[in-house]
C-alpha cells in the first residue's frame, strides 16, 4: 500500500521536465518576436549604378500622356529608370521644383481620365498635379493615383473626413482604415500630395471650426502622419491647406499647424470671386503673412479659379503675376467644375485666350521626374 | 579526478568480465582437465578431500564461475573513448551545420568591428591612421579582437570572419567536452555538449563577428585550466589567469564570467583537503587576472563597463521573457542537474565506487553546482538591473557556458541509470534544438530590413556628404565604393562639433548642434541606440527644419525596431 505514493511522487517528478518544457515550448510559441536583425544579402549587394544616379527618380509608364506644344513631355523626354528595388520614392526634389506646378482638378479623375485630354488641349499644356476629392473611410483608389502617375501627373488626395470626427480620428477609432491606406500608399511607391480636412478654418464642412476644435485637428493630422510613416509612407507630400482668411478673419491660422515636421507645403484655398478682393495681394496676401509668423514651408495654392463676370480675364492674369512674383509658391490647381459655380477655363473665350497665353510660359509645369 | 556518475576505473577486486554476461546457472559448465585432472587420468583413485568440502557432500557436475559485481565495464577503453570522440564530432558537425545556415548580410555591430578592425590591422602593419570613430563601438580592447577581424574580412570579408568565429565556437565546445568529461565522465560530457550545442546562443555567436566568440573560448579555456590543475599544486591555477584575463580584455562582458570562474577554483580542489589550498586557488586567480589586466588601464575599461553601453533599453518583462526563451529550459535542466549532484554524487549503476577519489562533501557539490550555474543568471540579471535588452543574446553564452556541465549532469539524470528513461532525455534535447533553431533563424530574419536601408543610403550617398548615423557600421562596411568611413559619424559615439559662433560642442550635444545648422547631409535613426541619444536626435531633427524623413523601416514582424532616414532638403 506504501509504494504507490512513492510510485506517485517519482512519476510526479519524472513528469516535471517534460511538462516545462512543454510550458517553455507553448511560451516561446505565444510570446513577442525575437527582436532580432533581418538581412538580405542581394538587397545589401552594390545597386546598378545608374540607380545611384537617379535619386527619386520614379517610373511612369509611356504612352498615355499626351503632352502638348511647350510642355516637357513626361511620357517620352527621359527614359523610365527603375529605383532599386526596396527603395521608397523620395519625394525631397518634388517639394521645391525650380519650375511651378500646374494643376488641375477634373469632372471624373481618377476614376476616369477621360477629362484630361480636353482639358490638355484647351489650355495648350498638360497639367502635372491633379487633385482628386476622397471619403473618409471611402478606400483608397490604388489605380486611380496610379492612373495619374501614368499621365505624368502628381496625384492630389483631398481628403475629406465627413465622418467620423477629428477627435475621433486623432484617437484612433480609425486606425485600421488609415493603416491600410498608408500600406497601400506606401506599396504604390509613388509620390502622392495628401491634404487632410482643408479648409478647416472656415464653417462650411463637417470637420470645420464650427464642429472640432484646432486641438483636435492637430492631433488628427499628426496621428494619421504617424501612422503613415509607421507603415514607411515616406513618398506623400504632406500639404496643409486652410482655406483664405478673407472670409474668416477672426480665425487664427497658428493654432491649426501640426508643425513642420508634418508638413510639406502650406496650402491656400482661395478663389476670385466679384464680391470678394480683386488683387492677388488682397486675395492671398493676409493669409500668407499670417502663416509666414509660423512657418517657412512652400506655399501652394490648393484650390482657386475665378468667378465668370467682367474681372475674369483681369483674376486669370492676378492669378499668374501673383505665382510670379512669389518664389515661394510652388503651383496651383485650377478647379475646372462646375460646383456652385461654372468655374471652368474654357466657358469663357477671352478667359481662356489669356490663361492659355500665361500658363504657356515655360515655368509653368515640369516632368516629374525632373523636377 | 572528481567522482562521477560513471566510475572510469574497474572497482578493485571485481574481476572484469570481458566475455559478457554470466553463464545462465541451470546450464551445465563443462569440466575440464585443469579443473579435475585426477578424474581424467585415474578414475580408480580415490579423489583427495576438498579443502572447501571436508563432508564430502555430493558436488553438482559444474561450477559457477565467480561474476562480476556489474555486468558492464565502467572503466576507459579504446572503445569507449572513440565512441565518445565519434559523438562529440556529431555534435560538432550538428553545431557547425546550425551555425552556417545562418547566411545574411552583417550585422551593424559585426560590420563595425570589421571596419574597424581593417584599419586597425592598417595601422599595427603600415602605421596607416584610424580614421573611423566605430573603435569605440567594440566593447573590448581595440587591439585585441578587431586587427583578428579585420584580417578575416581582408581574406574573404563577412563570410571570413563568421568562419573565425565558427572556429572559436568550435574550440569552445571541444572544451566544454573536455572539462565536463574530466569533472564527470564521458556520457555527462556528450550530454553536456549535445544541450549546449543548439542553443540560440551557441548557434548564432558561433556565425557572428563579434569579440564575444573570441572571448567565449578565452573562457572556456580558462574553465579549463582551472579544472585540469585541480589536482595539482595551488599555483597552477595561475595558469588559468592569462586566458581569463585575455577574455576581459577581448570583451569587456566576458568580467561577468570572472566570479563564476573563482568560485570553480574554489569548489575543485582537491576534494578532502584542507580548506586553506582551495581558498589560496580562487585567491591566486582572481588576483593574477586582476593584475594582468592591470596594463594599458584594461582593469579600469573592464569595470566600467556596463551591458548598456551602446545598447538597446529593454523593460524587465521583455529581458525576462527573452532570458526565460532563449535559456530558460537549459538553465532548468542546469539547476536541476545541480540539484540532483549536490544530493547524490552519482547514479547507483554499479556498487563499488573507485576507491583512489575521496567522496566529495554535499557541500563541495552544492558549490560547484551553484558556481557553474549561476552565470546563467548573473547575465539577465546584469541586463535587468542596467535595464538593457540590446546584446543579451550575445552575453547569455557565458552562462550557458559554464552551465553546460551541468546541464550535462541534468539530462544524465533525466535517462536515469542503465538508460531506463532514454525517452525524456530525447524529449529535452529535441525541444532545445527545436527552440535553439527557431530562435537563431529568427535572429537573422526580424527587425528592420537591413537591405533595404542600404539600398536608400546608397542612392543618396555623395562624396562630399557627411553623415550622422545610429546603425554603425553597415554603410562604411558595404557602402565603401561610394563614401569613405570617416563620412560617417557615429551618432552613439556622438559628434565633435564648432558651430557658427565657434562653440565647440561634443557627444550628443555636438550631434544636435550639427544637425540644428544642417551640416549632415544626411541622418539615420535606430530606434535600438540608446534612448537619449534616440530622443535628442529626433527632437533637433523635428525643430530644425531642415531635414524630410525619406524612409523609414520597420520590423515585418511587429516588433519595435526601426530604421529612420532623414535626408536634407
Amino acid at each position: 500500500m506504501t509504494a504507490h505514493p512513492r510510485r506517485a511522487g517519482r512519476l510526479r517528478r519524472r513528469l516535471a521536465l517534460p511538462l516545462l518544457t512543454a510550458g517553455l515550448l507553448l511560451t516561446t510559441a505565444c510570446g513577442p518576436e525575437d527582436p532580432g536583425f533581418a538581412m538580405q544579402e542581394g538587397l545589401a549587394a552594390p545597386a546598378p549604378a545608374t540607380a545611384a544616379a537617379t535619386p527619386g527618380a520614379a517610373a511612369p509608364s509611356a504612352g498615355t500622356a499626351t503632352p502638348s506644344a511647350g510642355a516637357p513631355a513626361p511620357s517620352t523626354a527621359a527614359k523610365p529608370k527603375a529605383l532599386p528595388a526596396g527603395v521608397p520614392y523620395d519625394v525631397t526634389p518634388l517639394l521645391q521644383p525650380k519650375n511651378k506646378y500646374l494643376g488641375a482638378a477634373l469632372p471624373g479623375v481618377p476614376a476616369t481620365m477621360d477629362a484630361l485630354p480636353a482639358y490638355t488641349g484647351t489650355v495648350g499644356k498638360q497639367p502635372n498635379v491633379l487633385e482628386f476629392y476622397a471619403h473618409w473611410k471611402g478606400g483608397f483608389d490604388t489605380a486611380g493615383v496610379r492612373r495619374i502617375h501614368e499621365a505624368g501627373a502628381l496625384p492630389f488626395m483631398a481628403w475629406e473626413p465627413h465622418d467620423p470626427s477629428l477627435a475621433a480620428i486623432a484617437a484612433g477609432d480609425t486606425d485600421d482604415y488609415v493603416r491600410g491606406v498608408a500600406k497601400a500608399v506606401a506599396k504604390l511607391n509613388l509620390p502622392i500630395a495628401i491634404s487632410i480636412a482643408h479648409e478647416m478654418n472656415g464653417d462650411w464642412y463637417p470637420w470645420g471650426r464650427q464642429a472640432a476644435s484646432p486641438q483636435d485637428f492637430v492631433a488628427a493630422w499628426r496621428h494619421v502622419h504617424d501612422l503613415f510613416d509607421q507603415a514607411g509612407a515616406t513618398n506623400v507630400i504632406w500639404v496643409w491647406s486652410p482655406n483664405i482668411t478673407v472670409p474668416a478673419p477672426n480665425t487664427r491660422l497658428a493654432p491649426y499647424y501640426p508643425g513642420d515636421t508634418y508638413v510639406d507645403w502650406a496650402g491656400m484655398t482661395g478663389y476670385f470671386t466679384n464680391d470678394g478682393p480683386k488683387t492677388f495681394e488682397a486675395l492671398y496676401g493676409p493669409t500668407m503673412a499670417e502663416i509666414r509668423t509660423f512657418c517657412k514651408k512652400p506655399f501652394f495654392i490648393s484650390e482657386t479659379a475665378a468667378e465668370q463676370g467682367r474681372h475674369q480675364q483681369a483674376f486669370v492674369d492676378q492669378l499668374f503675376s501673383g505665382m510670379e512674383a512669389h518664389d515661394d509658391i510652388v503651383g496651383f490647381i485650377w478647379f475646372n467644375m462646375i460646383k456652385r459655380a461654372d468655374w471652368r477655363v474654357e466657358t469663357v473665350p477671352d478667359t481662356l485666350a489669356a490663361f492659355k497665353q500665361r500658363v504657356s510660359a515655360p515655368r509653368y509645369g515640369f516632368d516629374l521626374r525632373n523636377p | 579526478m572528481m567522482n562521477s556518475d560513471l566510475s572510469p576505473k574497474n572497482p578493485a577486486g571485481t574481476p572484469k568480465n570481458p566475455a559478457g554476461p554470466a553463464p545462465e546457472p541451470d546450464v551445465p559448465a563443462p569440466r575440464t582437465a585443469a579443473e579435475d585432472p585426477k578424474s581424467a587420468t585415474d578414475p580408480a583413485t580415490p579423489a583427495p578431500v576438498p579443502v572447501d568440502n571436508p563432508d564430502r557432500v555430493e558436488l553438482a557436475p559444474y561450477t559457477i564461475p565467480q561474476v562480476p559485481a556489474i555486468g558492464w565495464d565502467p572503466g576507459t577503453s579504446p572503445r569507449r573513448r572513440w565512441i565518445a570522440r565519434g559523438l562529440l564530432g556529431a555534435v560538432l558537425a550538428v553545431q557547425a551545420a546550425l551555425s552556417l545556415r545562418l547566411l545574411a548580410a552583417a550585422h551593424p555591430d559585426e560590420a563595425a568591428a570589421m571596419v574597424a578592425g581593417r584599419q586597425q590591422l592598417a595601422h599595427l602593419l603600415h602605421g596607416t591612421p584610424v580614421t573611423t570613430d566605430l573603435v569605440d563601438r567594440i566593447n573590448g580592447s581595440p587591439w585585441l579582437y578587431p586587427p583578428l577581424a579585420g584580417a578575416a574580412a581582408d581574406a574573404n570579408g563577412i563570410w571570413g570572419t563568421r568562419l573565425l568565429s565558427l572556429g572559436f565556437a568550435l574550440l569552445t565546445t571541444v572544451l566544454v567536452y573536455s572539462l565536463t568529461r574530466r569533472l564527470f565522465n564521458e556520457r555527462v560530457a556528450i550530454c553536456a555538449i549535445a544541450v549546449y550545442a543548439v542553443l540560440q546562443s551557441t548557434v548564432v555567436v558561433g556565425f557572428y563577428a563579434a569579440p564575444e566568440a573570441l572571448a567565449v573560448l578565452l573562457v572556456a579555456l580558462a574553465a579549463w585550466a582551472v579544472v585540469f590543475t585541480s589536482r595539482r599544486h595551488p599555483a597552477l591555477v595561475l595558469t588559468a589567469a592569462p586566458a581569463l584575463a585575455l577574455a576581459c580584455a577581448v570583451a569587456y562582458s566576458a568580467a561577468l564570467a570572472v566570479p563564476a570562474l573563482v568560485a570553480l577554483a574554489l569548489a575543485t580542489a582537491r576534494p578532502g583537503g584542507r580548506p586553506g589550498p582551495a581558498a589560496l586557488r580562487a585567491l591566486l586567480l582572481a588576483a593574477g587576472t586582476v593584475v594582468l589586466l592591470l596594463p594599458y588601464g584594461t582593469l579600469g575599461e573592464v569595470a566600467g563597463w556596463s551591458p548598456s553601453h551602446g545598447n538597446a533599453p529593454g523593460s524587465a518583462g521583455a529581458i525576462l521573457l527573452s532570458t526565460l526563451q532563449w535559456g530558460g529550459l537549459f538553465t532548468v535542466l542546469a539547476v536541476a542537474g545541480t540539484i540532483a549532484y549536490a544530493r547524490r554524487e552519482q547514479m547507483t549503476e554499479h556498487d563499488a565506487p573507485e576507491k583512489d577519489a575521496a567522496p566529495t562533501s554535499r557541500a563541495r557539490r552544492a558549490l560547484l553546482g551553484t558556481a557553474l550555474t549561476a552565470t546563467a543568471l548573473l547575465v539577465p540579471a546584469a541586463h535587468l538591473w542596467t535595464g538593457t535588452s540590446g546584446a543579451l543574446f550575445r552575453h547569455l553564452g557565458y552562462g550557458m557556458l559554464l552551465a553546460a556541465p551541468l546541464a550535462g549532469v541534468g539530462l544524465t539524470r533525466l535517462v536515469g541509470a542503465h538508460f531506463r528513461h532514454p525517452q525524456l532525455g530525447i524529449l529535452v534535447w529535441v525541444a532545445l534544438l527545436a527552440l535553439g533553431l527557431e530562435q537563431s533563424a529568427l535572429r537573422y530574419q526580424n527587425g528592420p530590413d537591413s537591405g533595404r536601408l542600404l539600398a536608400v543610403l546608397r542612392v543618396h550617398t555623395e562624396p562630399q556628404g557627411h553623415y550622422l548615423t545610429e546603425v554603425d557600421g553597415l554603410a562604411e562596411y558595404y557602402l565603401g565604393a561610394v563614401s569613405k568611413p570617416e563620412q560617417w559619424v557615429s551618432a552613439r559615439a556622438g559628434t565633435d562639433y564648432r558651430d557658427g559662433a565657434g562653440v565647440q560642442h561634443h557627444g550628443d550635444d555636438g550631434s544636435t548642434a550639427a544637425i540644428r545648422d544642417g551640416w549632415f547631409t544626411m541622418v539615420v535613426l535606430d530606434s535600438t541606440a540608446p534612448r537619449a541619444t534616440d530622443r535628442a536626435l529626433s527632437d533637433a531633427l523635428a525643430g530644425s527644419g531642415h531635414y524630410r524623413l525619406v524612409a523609414q523601416f520597420t520590423s515585418p514582424t511587429g516588433d519595435s525596431s526601426t530604421y529612420k532616414v532623414y535626408l536634407k532638403h
